[in-house]
């Protein structure tokens, strides 16, 4: 009786427990829009701004009662988070899953996934519209390639060299116009402020120091169609890495790696008086520290002859080549762009309720028209400072991640161990132009001349 | 000769099958129970781990179909740079990391085996890190052991001189090998406390008659009975310590200068960054091989001392 009880007892456990191990959830898949009527979206943000971007989702679906849209997102952490958050979309665009729409930086994802025929050109699906849209968007040169648009700018986060107005002031400098402006004021902030760093920049990140090459007149790459040779050794960039050598060999520059958090710890901490950052960290730091004057300005150019270029990032929508419904997608995506779209994101409507916090963690508008309508307000004025400098995109290529990692390694070997600037440029160009002569052979079409 | 009736039921079942089939009969429940971790194991484990050897032999990319190359990604693996600066950086790691986690939870559960005063919060704080996230308190170390962090303007305060702690490659990578091992000390020591009951009490007792000082008994008694955990400890810390990703990807993402970066780092950076599944794979193959022949020389030694 025992035996039975005790089989009967075993029996049960069994079945409850496969029971409840078959109740979990269903992997994410834009499975709805079978009727007919009703649509389901995936969209994936492998980004930050949480909260804004869920505020969206829902305003759009109110708005939009035949769409309903599935909302998946990553760590919205700094620092290698966002390698994260874009390997996770890349594996599942490798698993097949259904995205309809991502939002992923700017700067290489779009083109990456591009080269690897892992996104829907967007002007096939929109046509004109899309065209359209282009004019109306900043840093647009990142996401449009052989004639096909790849993803629509979201988000615009432009550089440049951000600082402290208020130890400027104590010093009686005024921020550098020019490499020797930068140097006098790099030697008198130091001498000042002996604990400071007078100017600090992220070692391995290769964003921060191009403006200075585009200010010397230096490239990396150029193009017309994608770049078939690489070119560092060229005079300019030789001269900015050779500038950036000095800020470390005269201890001007920080030793140990910034990140997103540090930048701010740092800055807050009067441990540098100015840095080579996103110009959105000057909104940032006024809402953590309102008892200094943060600003912002243009990177310094290597002589007042050259016009300053800058460097901008920020976030963008792609389509994966998974998508579902791509109409539909393309319709989220031109909403979330509008003047509509992007007056909720950034408040200029307030009807979403966005905390300032969340606000400010998103860079800067990239619908043109809503950029210039925030540029009055004193809010936004530093983040929007270098807003109207000129840009240029770096890396256009299928190979740029892999490039972008040999720079990043020769950048901290320029920067920490002061190694030869001339040897480095020219043995990492060797290297660079061997992936390149690799994807040439992979991808013939992508390098024909339009 | 002919059988006797009946011999044919009665006689054991000469195959494998018929004779595990009466106990299959009696465990189907317990074979029930198992199906979730098994189907689990097959699908996320078991075929991703084989799919992953297989993929190593392939030039394989995102949205590519691959294309087989033979043993060239194990070639490559030869000549790169990067591969051998990683795998240096976690055997140092690893070396470090093993040693400690081995001997000082033994200590720390040898000492918290005796009736002390406040060992059970002296337990429980030493397990709480076990139980909070990596990343967590990979961000925290990060946090406090920045130019501007808590251990610098301590230094600062005391009149030493400020640490440049993540941007000496040597400095970095003492930081990674003490968090992996504050990060797990409870664990290891949870596990010798609990073969701590398990020595025979008796021994001890007859070494004290035999005018053993605690120490001696210790040394000679206690430690030699845990021989089987000492191992057990020694190779899953191994384990755990060549597959070192999260503190050293957050706190210092493989620098400076690629002082701290990792083997599996490094995988995750080829895979998922450069999408170059294939060579990922076969880092992730070698790391495989080079695990089972320290788990198997971690046995020889283990048995080699137990002779």
């Amino acid at each position: 009786m025992a035996s039975w009880f005790r089989r009967t007892r075993l029996w049960g456990l069994a079945i409850a427990t496969v029971v409840l191990a078959a109740c979990g959830g269903s992997p994410a898949g834009g499975q709805a829009g079978q009727s007919g009527e009703k649509v389901k979206l995936v969209y994936f943000n492998a980004r930050a701004a949480d909260p804004v971007e869920q505020a969206l989702v829902k305003r759009y679906m109110e708005q939009h009662p035949n769409v309903t849209i599935e909302y998946l997102a990553t760590t919205a952490m700094p620092g290698p988070s966002d390698t994260d958050a874009i390997a996770n979309l890349i594996f599942n665009i490798q698993a097949k899953t259904v995205v309809d729409v991502a939002k992923v930086e700017i700067s290489r994802t779009p083109l990456d996934l591009m080269g690897a025929k892992a996104a829907k050109d967007l002007a096939q699906i929109g046509g004109d519209q899309v065209q359209q849209r282009m004019k109306d968007l900043l840093n647009t040169n990142y996401v449009q390639f052989d004639k096909g648009i790849w993803a629509l700018p979201y988000e615009y986060d432009p550089f440049g060299y951000v600082y402290n107005g208020s130890m400027f002031k104590e010093a009686g400098l005024q921020p550098p116009k020019t490499w020797d402006d930068l140097r006098r004021v790099n030697k008198a902030l130091l001498q000042k402020f002996p604990n400071t760093w007078p100017i600090c920049s992220p070692i391995k990140n290769l964003s921060k120091i191009q403006p200075y090459v585009w200010g010397a007149g230096g490239t990396y790459w150029d193009r017309d169609v994608l770049p078939t040779r690489a070119d560092f050794t060229n005079a300019g960039t030789v001269a900015a890495y050779s500038f950036a050598q000095e800020w470390a060999q005269n201890n001007w520059m920080n030793t140990s790696d910034i990140t997103t958090t540090t930048s701010l710890q740092w800055m807050i901490s009067r441990k540098c008086a100015a840095m080579n950052f996103s110009a959105i960290l000057a909104t940032t730091l006024k809402v953590n520290d309102p008892s200094q004057d943060w600003r912002v300005v243009a990177t310094p150019t290597k002589d007042a002859s050259t016009k300053p270029t800058n460097f901008a990032g920020g976030s963008s929508l792609m389509m994966p080549s998974t998508s579902a419904h791509p109409k539909e997608a393309l319709d989220f995506m031109m909403w979330l762009t509008s003047q509509q779209g992007q007056s909720l994101k950034y408040g200029v409507d307030n009807s979403l309720a966005l905390s300032k916090t969340d606000l400010y963690n998103q860079a800067v508008p990239a619908n043109k028209s809503v950029n210039s309508k925030l540029s009055g307000n004193a809010d936004w004025k530093q983040a929007l400072a270098t807003s109207s400098v000129p840009t240029r995109a770096s890396g256009v290529s299928p190979i740029y991640s892999t490039a972008y990692q040999m720079l990043a390694d020769m950048q901290e070997r320029i920067l920490l161990k002061k190694t030869n600037v001339n040897q480095e440029l020219a043995t990492t160009q060797a290297a660079v132009q061997q992936l390149i002569d690799a994807s040439r052979q992979k991808n013939p079409e992508l390098y024909q001349s339009k | 000769m002919s059988a006797a009736p009946g011999a044919a039921l009665s006689a054991p079942p000469s195959t494998r099958l018929g004779r595990m089939r009466p106990a299959l009969g009696r465990s189907w429940p317990a074979y029930l129970l198992l199906l979730p971790f098994l189907v689990h194991f097959l699908f996320v484990v078991a075929y991703p781990f084989l799919y992953s050897i297989y993929l190593s032999f392939f030039q394989a990319g995102l949205n590519q179909e691959p294309t087989f190359i033979g043993l060239q990604n194990y070639a490559r693996l030869l000549t790169d740079v990067e591969f051998r600066q990683s795998l240096i950086n976690t055997i140092d790691y690893t070396v470090v990391v093993v040693v400690a986690e081995t001997t000082i939870p033994l200590g720390l559960a040898i000492l918290l085996n005796e009736p002390l005063r406040g060992r059970t919060v002296a337990r429980i704080a030493l397990f709480l890190p076990v139980i909070t996230s990596y990343v967590v308190v990979a961000l925290i170390w990060s946090v406090m052991f920045n130019e501007s962090g808590v251990i610098n303007t301590g230094l600062q305060a005391l009149h030493l001189h400020r640490q440049p702690f993540f941007a000496d490659g040597t400095q970095a990578m003492a930081i990674v090998m003490a968090l992996g091992i504050w990060k797990d000390l409870g664990y290891y020591m949870i596990i010798y406390l609990a073969a701590l009951q398990a020595v025979p009490g008796e021994l001890v007792e007859a070494a004290a008659i035999d005018g053993a000082t605690r120490w001696r008994s210790i040394w000679h008694v206690t430690i030699p009975s845990l021989r089987p955990v000492t191992y057990f400890v020694a190779s899953i810390a191994t384990i755990n310590a060549m597959q070192l990703f999260t503190q050293s990807y957050v706190m210092t993402q493989g620098g400076p200068l690629n002082a701290t970066l990792s083997v599996v780092q490094l995988l995750y950076r080829d895979a998922f960054v450069q999408l170059d599944f294939g060579y990922g794979s076969a880092i992730g193959t070698a790391l495989l091989i080079l695990l089972v022949a320290l788990s198997i020389l971690n046995k020889k030694i283990s048995d080699w001392m137990s002779r």
